[in-house]
């Protein structure tokens, strides 16, 4: 199993990784610092994760023009979810617009919410 | 009806000129013709009268030759002594013939046998001859012996030659015929002194006859060589003594019309005259007979028309005589008033007038007026009168047309009503209004018009005039404005500033109109308002909307931050903690600890960027100052100078010495040192970096450019996002977006801008707007 990471905060990705690696130590996890590196990454390549977590606010690209841009056939494995800080009910309302997009998710991730999207 | 018919026969006449100088020309000709004839007559009694006269001259001198020639012969008869012998026959033969001029010879014929001749010579031939004997004269000589009395023969020829007449005097003895006392006279003398030679001469038809003796036939023995001659008409005198008789005819009648023709053509001319002048004369009155059928079928076209226009009328006629009584009324009057004709007659019409002014005491004395008309009912009616007096064989009648205004007396109130009430509107609006021809350059305006540019009212208005008060600015776009409408001719909605006499500044809108009237004139009208009060409070408004926008936009961005950078350090926290709980080594926990530290380390500068941005919104621009460019720059790069230094910077200024700048000092200091620290944050350490600030300034900004060479943005992709808050375009750690951000809302703040341009990999360059 393999979980991709794209978000732009440090702090939030060591703890992501603590926190995983806590639940499974055999679950692979991928980062990018933005949109752009995640993009330019799956643009030629089968996701092979199954689960991203997909931050919205990101400099170069941000989340919504990362799920604007990428091929869907790419990704027809893999289960994206937005995992943001921003409790604005817009952007909620946004992410009901993209198929691709599994669930919102509000930060702290906590280690109940991975075990649950792990689960399914 | 008699003088219809003299009229008539006048007429007649008047219509045949032609026939009338016609029958003119055979009056006048005929009574000249009449005239001609009586003059003739008259000169052919004068003729006959004279050639009587003539007749009885001849008769007389006839008389005295005779009697001369008597009175001869008797003398040389008395020489004849008692033995028959004649004494001094020669001697007193001599002195008688010389004493009688009638005479051509004397003889002496003793029994019948010529034997004393006088002149000798002339008439010798004579001689022996018996005059009893000889054939020419026996008859008459015998005649003379019978009657005893002196008898003239002949003419007849001569014995001794010559023609002529022989008085013979019977001379008696005492033994009874002694024989002829007798004288001879040639004809051609006779005729001279008898005066019927003059006869001829004088142009008379005469015969000079004898009745032959011996042959008994008539001998002419003179004439005026005329061919046919009337004896029976002829006037005669017979010589009894001699038997000859002389005829004068009356055959120069001839004559006498020849004299009287050139009379009558002076008739012919004379009639023809008066028969030209007849014609002349009568063809007036005959023009005159025309032109008066013309008025005659003009008067009854006319009439005609009157009766058609007086029944048929849509309009109310009444005929009144002089003392308002009526006479007639046509159908539209009696329809309008419910009266019947009958009703009207004899009443008069003031009694169903109610006039307006009591001051009209005789209607009719006017020639229009107002009142209100009586009808059956009691209805009334406003009507307009119009008089117009008709003189008819000097009886003074009136016609009246009467015109129902009560309509347009309703319609005028409103128009009147409506007129104030626009006056009032206008007056309340404070709404100007003008007009103009372009072509004639004739201005108007309305009080309010003088009011707004605070014109004097006599002041005289040309084209000018307005334009000198339009304000400078708004000068290039009202020349344009009034080059369209004159070209294209349409109406539109016009805004300028113009400035008062007393230099107010006033925003004025104007609604112009266009119009081309029928006969050509083209005018531009409309109306102006002043909006300055209305204008500047949207001005007012406007900036306040661009505040509460702004503020609107601020808060965004303030509840952004809050709801996604704090909330994201906040969320980091609560998983730290989280997994701080779970975890049990110490090495472990120490980890998320130092974690922890940097997550507040990040809180604490989102706070504090939160706070710079509510100062910026709370300030309000704070003090403005003037500022000096170029030593202020010095004192930004005087703070920079460890980073200038340390990464090779080359810094070039374009300003012009002592240039200065209003605005607040500590924003000036934080955008310059936002805008060069990014500058050189972002630099292209491919190259040397420069960085160029440039001075530029226009009418309402002064301007600073501040270029670099650095990495420049992509500005197709984040053109929107620059100045927002929290936008980073690169993974630059100490990126947070926030510099940009500030330095925007400082500049906007103080009403200036800043505007980027940029290429990837080529540089950036930031525009700061000052305004002036």
């Amino acid at each position: 199993m393999e979980i991709c990471i794209v978000d732009d905060d440090r702090v939030y990705q060591l703890l992501m990784k603590r926190l995983i690696n806590r639940i499974d130590g055999n679950i692979a996890i991928r980062t990018f610092y933005n949109g752009e590196d995640a993009f330019n990454y799956y643009k030629n390549n089968h996701c092979k994760c199954q689960i991203m977590l997909l931050d919205i606010n990101m400099p170069k690209m941000d989340g919504w023009e990362f799920l604007e841009n990428i091929n869907k056939e790419d990704f027809k494995d893999s289960c994206i979810y937005l995992a943001t800080s921003s409790i604005d009910y817009s952007d909620q309302e946004r992410a009901k617009q993209f198929d691709k997009v599994k669930g919102y998710l509000t930060k702290p991730i906590t280690k109940e919410k991975i075990l649950e999207i792990t689960k399914e | 009806m008699q003088l219809e018919d003299n009229r008539y026969h006048i007429h007649w006449f008047y219509n045949h000129p032609y026939l009338l100088s016609t029958l003119t020309f055979v009056v006048v000709f005929g009574l000249s013709f009449l005239i001609a004839q009586k003059d003739l007559w008259i000169n052919q009694e004068k003729e006959a009268h004279k050639a009587t006269e003539t007749l009885q001259e001849v008769e007389g001198k006839i008389d005295q030759i005779l009697k001369s020639s008597y009175v001869t012969t008797l003398s040389i008869a008395l020489t004849i002594d008692d033995n028959g012998k004649p004494k001094n026959f020669n001697t007193v033969a001599e002195k008688l013939f010389n004493s009688n001029p009638n005479i051509d010879g004397i003889e002496l014929v003793p029994d019948g046998v010529i034997k004393y001749v006088y002149p000798y010579e002339k008439h010798k031939g004579a001689i022996g001859l018996n005059v009893l004997d000889y054939e020419y004269s026996k008859t008459e000589a015998k005649k003379s012996i019978e009657s005893g009395k002196m008898f003239f023969a002949g003419p007849l020829k001569f014995k001794q030659g010559g023609f002529g007449i022989i008085g013979r005097l019977p001379v008696y003895a005492d033994d009874g015929f002694w024989g002829f006392s007798a004288v001879m006279i040639n004809l051609e003398t006779f005729l001279e002194k008898s005066g019927i030679q003059n006869l001829a001469d004088e142009g008379y038809n005469y015969r000079f006859t004898k009745i032959n003796p011996n042959t008994g036939e008539r001998e002419i023995f003179n004439d005026n060589n005329s061919e046919d001659f009337d004896f029976s008409k002829a006037e005669k005198i017979v010589v009894e003594d001699a038997e000859w008789e002389i005829y004068l005819g009356q055959d120069n009648s001839h004559k006498a019309f020849i004299a009287a023709s050139p009379f009558l053509i002076f008739g012919l001319f004379l009639a023809f005259g008066c028969a030209l002048l007849t014609y002349v004369v009568l063809q007036r009155p005959a023009q005159l007979q025309r032109y008066i059928k013309l008025q005659t079928a003009k008067l009854l076209n006319s009439e005609i028309k009157y009766k058609a226009i007086f029944q048929e009328a849509g309009m109310s006629i009444i005929h009144l005589d002089e003392n308002e009584k009526f006479i007639e009324a046509n159908p539209k009057f009696l329809s309008k008033t419910g009266y019947t004709i009958d009703e009207l007659k004899g009443e008069r019409f003031s009694k169903f007038l109610q006039l307006q002014d009591d001051s009209f005491k005789k209607l009719l004395n006017y020639d229009k007026f107002e009142g209100k008309l009586i009808c059956k009912r009691g209805l009334k009616k406003i009507v307009r009168v119009t008089n117009s007096a008709l003189e008819v064989n000097h009886q003074i009648t009136h016609i009246l047309l009467i015109e129902d205004v009560t309509k347009r007396k309703k319609s005028e109130k409103k128009l009147k009503d409506l007129q104030d009430r626009m006056q009032m509107a206008i007056r309340i609006s404070k709404l100007a209004y003008w007009d103009w021809e372009p072509e004639k350059g004739k201005i108007r305006w309305s009080d309010r018009m003088y009011k707004i540019f605070d014109i004097d009212k006599n002041q005289k208005l040309d084209s000018d005039t307005l334009s000198n008060r339009v304000h400078p600015e708004d000068f290039e776009k009202y020349k344009q404005d009034l080059k369209r409408i004159l070209e294209t001719k349409e109406g539109t909605t016009l805004e300028h500033r113009i400035l008062d006499t007393n230099n107010k500044l006033k925003h004025i809108l104007t609604r112009v109109e266009c119009e081309t009237s029928e006969n050509g004139i083209f005018k531009v009208k409309g109306t102006t308002v002043d909006q300055t009060d209305k204008k500047e409070a949207m001005i007012n408004l406007q900036h306040s909307y661009q505040m509460v926008v702004e503020q609107n936009e601020r808060l965004l961005n303030f509840s952004y931050i809050v709801s996604h950078n704090l909330r994201s350090h906040s969320s980091n926290i609560q998983g730290l903690i989280h997994l701080i709980r779970d975890l049990e080594t110490f090495e472990e926990k120490k980890e998320m600890f130092n974690l922890l530290e940097e997550v507040t380390i990040s809180l604490d500068e989102t706070l504090t960027d939160l706070n710079e941005v509510i100062h910026i919104q709370k300030s309000d621009g704070g003090l403005v100052e003037e500022i000096t460019l170029k030593p202020f720059l010095q004192r930004i790069k005087n703070i920079l100078k460890r980073e200038i230094k340390c990464n090779n910077i080359t810094i070039t200024e374009n300003i012009p010495e002592g240039e200065q700048l209003k605005f607040n000092p500590a924003y000036l200091e934080s955008v310059l040192l936002n805008i060069i620290s990014n500058a050189i944050k972002y630099r292209d350490k491919q190259r040397n970096s420069e960085i160029n600030l440039i001075f530029s300034e226009t009418e309402e900004f002064k301007i600073l450019q501040i270029k670099d060479n650095g990495i420049g943005i992509d500005l197709d992709s984040y053109k929107g996002q620059i100045f927002g808050m929290y936008e980073t375009f690169t993974d630059f750690k100490n990126s947070r977006g926030i510099g940009l951000f500030v330095t925007n809302n400082q500049m906007k703040a103080l009403g200036g801008k800043i505007e980027i341009e940029s290429e990837l990999n080529k540089g950036s360059v930031f525009t700061l707007y000052f305004k002036k």
